[in-house]
């Protein structure tokens, strides 16, 4: 195994160089990580939403009610993932 | 404490009560009722908590539902106050939450998820790395290749699941469609979370990958990582992976890892 | 980036919240400087990549909301390193933090919270932004508070809190007119005698804000229009203080960016119409 393990890092490593090599000749047209993503998309749906901006220094007029226990219970898209074994109806 | 931070003690501790009581021993009000002026802080406090944890679990929002992620949100902060003026730290502590949260025992998943999602979370604000210098690699010694060991970016996490939490967090990105079923039987999902033009990533991996990786982030050297995996996998073969994760910025520094 | 500048250009500028950060990269338009909350930035990353960005063009203001001078205590060391990291990444023209506290036996408030402006707090919150402004190496410049109640135990108005506390570390001013609208409605305060009270060579910046109005209590939303009283005020303060840097901020029910940049003309129409020495 000791040979076998040489062998796989090595070329392992060399695949690497080579790569990089022929990856170094197009290096210079990729375009910089955030050219994609400037922080707008559906709110509350991604990563670049506007919903990672969470601060803000303005008071909320919206009254924030407590849910009580009688909406303990999910009712979301969680309909659409199910499982035979796994779905214990006693729990 | 000073006198004014008493007064601020008695403030805090009338901003944790929901009603009634014990409101600073010297706050007042001319224009409405004192309770109506804490009952604002109250509501701001709770919204931007909730706030937080609606944006750094948007999925498991969609899951549950608005009302019982408000519920969830509700106790969670309850028993985890925030601890940091940056909001954005707020609930590292809601996957640990969920497992023992009696509401959501029907979904078993959901912890999981939840853990996907932090790391997915955390994958967004992590700081910038500069790329693995290819050409100081490109310069160790072949017989001192073993030795190397990697730096993953902090962007990166691993997660193992016994649900299949990436194809749910999947179905649940903008663009998706929205009829889906997911087979909760799918069997083990094993991921790497990582960053790619903003936007938290995952990559499946196999078992093999996962348990090489695993030690590499562990601080292994190649060969340590190596010899681990092949134990248990003897057709393991880097040849693919170990490429992809270097140039694809998972890997931002290596060392050369000597025993004695 | 562009270079650091010294302060913030004299002109009207616009609060830059996440839905609007495209499209200002997208059509820069004609304003010279942007106010962002400096905590959605610490950890770097893309928020931080785009805030770089938006340097190229802009001038930038940080404000944060949760350091929390007047927290009982020591400030959060860490919070206190991530801004002067973020003050190295992106050389802002201002820094400032609200004059309020949210820290309690290690338990965050994460909203800004009024006290009682005491001598002892004073001493207090003076240490606290000597300490900030020596870390960060500039002037921080602190901001008065919509505060929904009152201490009994108060022994100065805030306005007189505020200048003391100027004079003492030689920190900014940033008077939000807004909040003393708010004020003025919710406890009848003098705005305007705040305004007599502060020193004016310690003035750096002014905020205006609209709010919804509510049932009983007016709670600073940050949702609509700059209001008319808060327009007067506005005028008061470049009467009494003189032109200064003033920002427009709207936090929720965000419009069109157009509709920002329109508030922030009429403001910048009153500060050019103001003759007074410029700032």
């Amino acid at each position: 195994m000791q040979l076998q393990k040489r062998q796989l890092i090595t070329a392992a490593m060399g695949g690497l160089l080579a790569l990089s090599l022929a990856a170094g000749a197009h290096a210079a047209d990729k375009k910089p990580e955030m050219e994609k993503c400037f922080g707008i998309a559906k709110a509350g749906h991604n990563d670049c939403s506007s919903n990672k901006s969470a601060h803000s220094c303005a008071g909320q007029a919206t009254k924030d009610r407590d849910a009580m226990d009688f909406v303990a219970v999910p009712k979301g898209t969680c309909s659409k993932i199910a499982g035979g074994t796994v779905m214990k109806k006693d729990m | 404490m000073q006198p004014f931070a008493d007064t601020l003690d008695d403030f805090s501790r009338s901003l944790g009560h929901s009603a009634g009581a014990m409101p600073g021993a010297s706050a007042r009000t001319t224009r409405y009722s004192l309770e109506a002026a804490l009952d604002i802080y109250r509501n701001n406090w709770r919204h931007n908590l909730r706030a937080a944890l609606a944006g750094a679990y948007p999925v498991l929002e969609q899951v549950v539902g608005t009302e019982f992620f408000h519920h969830l949100a509700s106790r969670f902060m309850e028993a985890h106050p925030s601890t940091s003026g940056n909001l954005h730290d707020y609930g590292a502590a809601l996957p640990a939450f969920l497992h023992g949260f009696a509401a959501a025992q029907s979904l078993p998943y959901l912890p999981d998820l939840a853990a996907l999602e932090w790391a997915c979370h955390r994958a967004y604000f992590a700081q910038d790395e500069n790329p693995l210098d290819l050409q100081a690699l490109a310069r160790v010694p072949e017989d001192e290749l073993e030795q190397l060991a990697f730096a993953l970016h902090p962007a990166c996490a691993l997660l193992s699941s016994a649900w299949p939490v990436a194809a749910i967090w999947h179905a649940h990105q903008p663009g998706a469609p929205e009829d889906f079923h997911i087979d909760l039987d799918a069997g083990l999902c094993r991921l790497l979370v990582g960053r790619s033009e903003g936007k938290a990533t995952l990559t499946e991996l196999a078992a093999d990958e996962f348990l090489w990786l695993s030690r590499i982030c562990a601080g292994a050297t190649l060969g340590q990582a190596t010899t681990q995996t092949l134990e248990s996998h003897p057709d393991f073969n880097p040849g693919t992976l170990l490429p992809r994760l270097a140039l694809n910025g998972t890997f931002v520094r290596f060392t050369l890892e000597y025993q004695t | 980036m562009k270079p650091a500048p010294a302060f913030l250009p004299c002109s009207a500028g616009i609060g830059l919240r996440a839905p609007h950060t495209r499209e200002l990269l997208a059509h820069p338009p004609n304003v010279d400087w942007v106010e962002v909350h400096s905590e959605n930035f610490f950890a770097g990353g893309m928020p931080l990549a785009t805030l770089r960005r938006v340097r190229e063009r802009h001038d930038v203001s940080l404000h944060g909301v949760g350091m929390g001078l007047a927290s009982p205590g020591a400030l959060d060391p860490d919070h206190l390193t991530a801004l002067r990291r973020l003050c190295d990444a992106v050389e802002p023209a201002a820094v400032s933090e609200h004059l309020s506290w949210n820290r309690m036996h290690g338990t965050v408030f994460n909203d800004l919270l009024p006290f009682p402006y005491t001598r002892d707090a004073l001493r207090h919150v003076t240490a606290k932004v000597q300490q900030v402004q020596e870390t960060l190496g500039r002037p921080l410049l602190v901001e008065n508070l919509s505060a929904y109640l009152t201490f009994e135990n108060s022994e100065m108005s805030e306005g007189e809190f505020l200048a003391e506390l100027a004079r003492r570390t030689g920190c900014g001013l940033l008077v939000d007119l807004q909040n003393l609208h708010v004020n003025a409605v919710n406890h009848g305060t003098d705005a305007l005698a705040h305004l007599e009270a502060l020193p004016a060579g310690h003035v750096m910046e002014y905020h205006l804000a609209g709010a919804s109005p509510q049932e009983g209590v007016l709670v600073d939303t940050h949702d609509a229009p700059v209001s008319e009283a808060t327009w007067a005020l506005y005028e008061a303060a470049l009467e009494r203080i003189g032109p200064r840097p003033t920002l427009i901020e709207w936090d929720q029910d965000l419009p069109e960016l157009q509709v920002l940049l329109a508030e922030a003309q009429k403001a910048q129409q009153r500060l050019e119409a103001c003759h007074a020495a410029l700032c």
